[in-house]
């Protein structure tokens, strides 16, 4: 749990850039513990590719080219220190050392959740892995099954849909999943991705709320990928906006 | 959307079915060709007496009798006699014998294929050695065996029948079942295609976000048709186990169906084609049991986590 | 660039193939004792065999033997690829279901023991390698309609068909060009020349197997001779005879086979 004002995310000066283009650059993010940070631009600005190299993933060749990451509350260093500059090799070695942070310290709710789930694995299952990346996960059958089926109530979902499969629920359903997932490992942070994509406004309300409502039960902080003005001046604190090739203001 | 255990379940009746049906593809061939069935079965220029033939063979009452009373006999073990191959012996201590060299040869012939599957989905084995593989498997499986059966020749000679001759003509013979007609390459290239196509999925991309492992995510899910595709490879090698069989004069089932093929000895190939389609049948329940297992293991409910 | 030299290439070993075939002698020479064994450079360009007769004629008439029925075997797989692909398009689910589950009973048994039981029981008269390419190629068809079908399907199936009639194509144009010409070429010509080099290495199997136990071969009667007798003089090699020409020409009618599928795979390959 991440108490108020806690700094959790420390990203300065980033560019990331392909062989023909430079995909963002000057990114400076600060991600604070209570409180909801919002990444707006429009598309193509490189919010997702933003939120990505914050976990650690960075796929484009040669990719990091400047920038200091830090996650403040944790340790001091540098992570995308030896990875400037390094490409494909060095961007995969920062994938393996931040692999422990990702899913237990910062975890991520992804856009069209129906997609991004296993579709081989039960809900069930999905939650089961996340939960095991607790700092303290629950021993024995019977307390995994309860955290699983917590987790399902925290978001609105039925017990039954512990032994669905993704491609068995909803859009809504989906997300709801998504967020339980995100949520399940009690992280200090989670990133949510565009939740409203593929969702009608009444729903997409009712999936901001929740997050908002699970996150503050949690005492975790929230960084919002968005592109809804009105969701954005509505329930975020901070607002960091990338523009084209990621000039923020 | 179609139920998990439909597929499987299809699976295992075409495996349950197949043995008998061999038999009855036969008979309806036989029956179908123009001419006398005894002729067709052996014809007049290759064997005389063909009533006789014909009262041996059961075939004066139709096909339905001709068929059920051979499946009866071959269900008991009694396989009839060879006429040709080994004249009046019979058939089921052929077949018993055989069997296991086939069973061998493939075995053997499977292991690397089976490394090389592993080495591919796991990406150890470079995509750069799909091109050798598939260069080495360009030539047909008779140019590798008459390979190894010069190495045998210059090697053993006359001795070329000895337990260590017998012992090489084994390895060298899988050798060449595993390279011959893209075995191999096709193995690797195909598990590594569909491993690459799984990798693409978005979950996979999300997975690696939420902290779990590439393998742990796609495997289970690519595991139906890697199997599949492994099945598919066993029949090649079975396939091509004949001709290796024949050239290396291993007494093996594909030694014995060309024997029989070539004496025309129809009870021998009918009763070879038989063992073969007893493996390929457990090969279907296989890949039918190991769906149904992943399937049941995904529906499973939560259960403790390791500590 | 390399699309073109390998498409003339294949091209070439087609029409070679073909032609070879075409004026193949009925019969062999006379035998010539006197150039037994002969070298390429003592009668060109192949040399001779045991009783001194042109090894370009048992290539010939080898020729002749594969050269229809591996085409033929080919384009049954080319049809039924084909075929498969535009199922998918069509949108009709059960003859899919159909395909695949009629797919698992004819893929469930090694394809050689059928061709095999199929060549036992043929009559005298219609025995040949046409009945046995057709027989492969009819149990490599489904396979092929598979392929082609997951082809069609990543395409979208009958969702494009309908998304390029929005746009105001013709179903003929749409089924003939853009779903055939353009996507399943290279997945069913593939399929089609893998079908040729396998008819023409099956037969090379078979009739090798034969001669080895001084049988007939089910692939031809006995008064022509295949590329399997070139491999089966060369063979004595190992036994100190001088066959090394033959041998060379064996492997090498094998290698220009093999090289010719996967010159055309290379130039039908999607861009």
């Amino acid at each position: 749990m991440s108490s108020d004002k806690e700094h959790l995310v420390q990203l300065r000066d980033m560019r990331i850039a392909t062989r023909q283009r430079t995909l963002v650059a000057d990114v400076n993010v600060d991600v604070y513990g209570g409180r909801v940070t919002a990444m707006m631009g429009p598309s193509g600005s490189g919010k997702t590719l933003t939120a990505c190299a914050i976990m650690g993933f960075i796929e484009v060749n040669p990719g990091l080219m400047a920038g200091s990451l830090r996650f403040p509350a944790l340790s001091d260093r540098d992570w995308f220190e030896g990875v400037r500059g390094g490409g494909a090799r060095a961007q995969r070695r920062l994938l393996n050392e931040t692999a422990a942070l990702r899913g237990s310290f910062l975890t991520y709710s992804p856009q069209a959740a129906s997609s991004a789930l296993n579709p081989g694995r039960t809900l069930g299952r999905q939650l089961e892995l996340a939960i095991s990346r607790r700092n303290e996960p629950p021993v024995g059958a019977q307390a995994v099954q309860k955290a699983v089926e917590q987790a399902l109530a925290e978001v609105g979902l039925p017990r039954s849909a512990t032994t669905a499969l993704p491609g068995e629920l909803s859009g809504g359903q989906c997300q709801r999943a998504a967020l339980a997932i995100a949520v399940a490992p009690h992280p200090r942070l989670v990133i949510a991705d565009e939740p409203e994509t593929g969702l009608d406004p009444v729903l997409t309300r009712t999936v901001i709320e929740l997050m908002i409502s699970v996150c503050k039960d949690h005492g975790c902080g929230l960084l919002l990928i968005s592109h809804h003005e009105d969701t954005v001046s509505r329930i975020a604190q901070d607002v960091v906006r990338l523009k084209a090739q990621g000039d923020t203001a | 959307m179609q139920r998990w255990y439909v597929r499987p379940l299809v699976r295992l009746i075409a495996a349950l079915l197949l043995p008998a049906a061999v038999p009855a593809v036969i008979t309806a061939l036989i029956w179908a060709l123009p001419g006398d069935p005894a002729a067709i079965i052996c014809p007049p220029e290759v064997c005389s007496g063909t009533e006789e033939l014909a009262k041996r063979w059961n075939l004066n009452d139709g096909p339905v009798h001709f068929f059920t009373k051979w499946t009866g006999d071959a269900l008991s073990g009694d396989f009839g006699r060879s006429w040709r191959l080994q004249q009046g012996a019979p058939v089921a201590p052929m077949l018993i014998e055989s069997i296991p060299n086939t069973a061998l040869l493939v075995l053997f012939s499977f292991v690397p294929i089976l490394l090389g599957v592993i080495g591919a989905a796991t990406r150890v084995l470079p995509r750069a050695a799909d091109g050798l593989l598939r260069v080495l498997g360009l030539p047909p499986s008779v140019i590798f065996a008459l390979a190894a059966s010069a190495v045998i020749t210059i090697k053993y000679g006359s001795a070329a029948f000895g337990d260590e001759a017998e012992r090489v003509k084994l390895v060298l013979g899988a050798l060449a079942l595993g390279l011959a007609d893209a075995a191999m390459a096709g193995a690797v290239s195909g598990v590594r295609g569909l491993m690459e196509s799984e990798r693409k999925q978005r979950y996979v991309r999300f997975g690696i976000l939420r902290g779990e492992g590439v393998l742990q995510n796609t495997l289970p899910n690519a595991l139906p048709a890697i199997i599949g595709q492994l099945r598919a490879r066993v029949l090649h090698l079975l396939s091509g186990a004949v001709i290796v069989e024949v050239v290396l004069q291993i007494n093996g089932l594909g030694d014995l169906l060309w024997g029989g093929t070539l004496y025309q000895d129809f009870g021998v190939v009918i009763a070879a084609a038989f063992g073969f389609a007893v493996i390929s049948a457990a090969l279907l329940i296989t890949q039918a049991l190991v769906e149904i297992g992943v399937a049941l293991h995904v529906r499973r409910a939560p259960k403790a986590v390791a500590s | 660039m390399s699309r073109l030299i390998s498409g003339l290439f294949a091209t070439s070993c087609l029409a070679l193939l073909v032609v070879m075939g075409m004026f193949a002698p009925e019969h062999l020479a006379q035998p010539d004792l006197s150039m037994a064994y002969a070298s390429p450079s003592e009668l060109p360009p192949f040399g001779a065999d045991n009783r001194g007769r042109p090894l370009l004629e048992y290539a010939q008439q080898g020729a002749r033997v594969v050269a229809l029925p591996s085409m033929l075997g080919g384009l049954v797989v080319l049809f039924f690829g084909t075929l498969g692909g535009l199922l998918a398009c069509v949108g009709s689910g059960r003859a899919q279901a159909a395909v695949q589950g009629f797919g698992e009973v004819v893929g469930a048994l090694p394809r050689l023991v059928v061709v095999l039981v199929v060549a036992l029981l043929l009559p005298q008269d219609m025995r040949g390698l046409t009945p046995i390419a057709l027989t492969w190629a009819l149990l490599a068809a489904p396979g092929a309609m598979d392929e082609a079908a997951s082809v069609a399907g990543r395409l979208g199936g009958a969702r494009f068909v309908e998304a390029l009639r929005a746009h105001g194509f013709s179903r003929a144009r749409i089924y003939l060009y853009h779903i055939v010409a353009l996507n399943l070429r290279p997945v069913v010509v593939r399929q089609a020349i893998e079908t040729v080099m396998q008819v023409v290495f099956l037969e090379i199997a078979l009739s090798y197997l034969a001669l080895s136990d001084s049988q007939p071969s089910f692939t031809h009667n006995d008064s022509v001779r295949s590329w399997a007798d070139i491999l089966y003089l060369g063979y004595q090699v190992i036994l100190d005879v001088e066959t090394g020409h033959a041998l060379a020409l064996g492997l090498g009618l094998v290698g220009v086979v093999a090289l010719m599928s996967l010159s055309v795979t290379w130039a039908v390959r999607a861009r």
